[in-house]
């Protein structure tokens, strides 16, 4: 796909902490913000992706804090959202130890290069299958986001210090048919 | 087995589990923690399915389903199809908007894997 970044229409960025109260204001603040630039397919997708991010940050980063709103301890990152007129450019990032690392890369390398029909297949066998140990969910985050997204996601580990690395993930949506 | 209900918020469904069989789920589901909303349900219908074992009838109307959901939904359709083969009655009207491909192919895909009654519904 040629990305042509010639013509942002809109972006959000925040740094912090990803705690429930921030998720839902983030939902809402996607809804009032794009949607007279996306259609209603495509608003889905953005908030389908915007959720998946960030509470992977909420629940996977190892920068943690705890939250004012409730007491609990949540993890910390970035996320970024850009609007251009073709696409929707989603960024997001938090710290990982080299375990987490590893396990991911080697998942969505996997699942970037599977067909859709056998992505589909994996999902299916993936929702019946026992959660992960470490697994706050299904682990069918990222397959959902490359189903619902038709495109891969691209990593980037940054190296810190002790086996910690600054995980950045970077996702388009295709901007369907704009409100008019 | 009294009834259940748990009230909607902004990221939880409302829940209505009725000792006659019909339960509900409508709205967003994007919970905090799956396995904590989703398990006293899935043991709600676990008990009715060994108590009462009537007819069930799920009626089901999403907004928005995160993935740690989708899990649980699954497994509970799951759950629906072992008591269907073992002789109780189940049938699911799942509700989608018009524009909304996403509940509509979440529903095909549940549908799939079960031979009970399971109707997809365009509000």
């Amino acid at each position: 796909m040629l990305i042509n970044y010639n013509k942002e229409i809109y972006q959000y960025q925040y740094k912090g902490i990803f705690d429930e109260e921030y998720i839902i204001g983030l939902v809402e603040l996607i809804q009032n913000e794009f949607e007279p630039f996306v259609n209603k397919k495509t608003i889905k997708i953005i908030n389908f992706c915007a959720i998946e991010l960030a509470q992977n940050i909420g629940h996977y980063s190892i920068s943690k804090h705890i939250s004012g709103k409730n007491g609990k301890e949540y993890g910390c990152g970035t996320i970024k959202i850009a609007l251009y007129q073709d696409f929707v450019e989603f960024e997001a990032s938090n710290l990982v130890n080299i375990s987490q690392k590893e396990k991911i890369n080697e998942k969505v390398s996997f699942y970037n290069l599977l067909p859709a029909n056998e992505l589909k297949q994996f999902f299916k066998n993936k929702i019946r299958a026992e959660s992960e140990e470490d697994s706050k969910g299904g682990g069918i985050g990222f397959i959902e986001i490359i189903r619902k997204t038709n495109n891969p996601i691209a990593l980037k580990f940054d190296k810190l210090e002790n086996d910690i690395f600054n995980m950045h993930i970077k996702l388009l949506i295709n901007n369907g048919e704009q409100n008019g | 087995m009294d009834n259940l209900f748990i009230q909607k918020t902004k990221n939880t469904l409302e829940v209505k589990l009725n000792v006659n069989g019909n339960f509900e789920f409508t709205g967003s589901s994007f919970p905090e923690n799956a396995t904590e909303f989703f398990t006293p349900i899935i043991h709600w219908i676990k008990q009715y399915m060994l108590e009462i074992t009537g007819k069930i009838t799920l009626t089901i109307q999403f907004d928005y389903v995160n993935s740690s959901s989708i899990k649980y939904i699954s497994d509970l359709i799951d759950k629906l199809q072992v008591y269907h083969i073992g002789g109780g009655e189940v049938e699911i009207k799942w509700y989608y908007d018009e524009n909304d491909e996403d509940i509509q192919e979440m529903g095909e895909d549940l549908k799939e894997d079960v031979d009970f009654s399971f109707t997809l519904i365009m509000k």
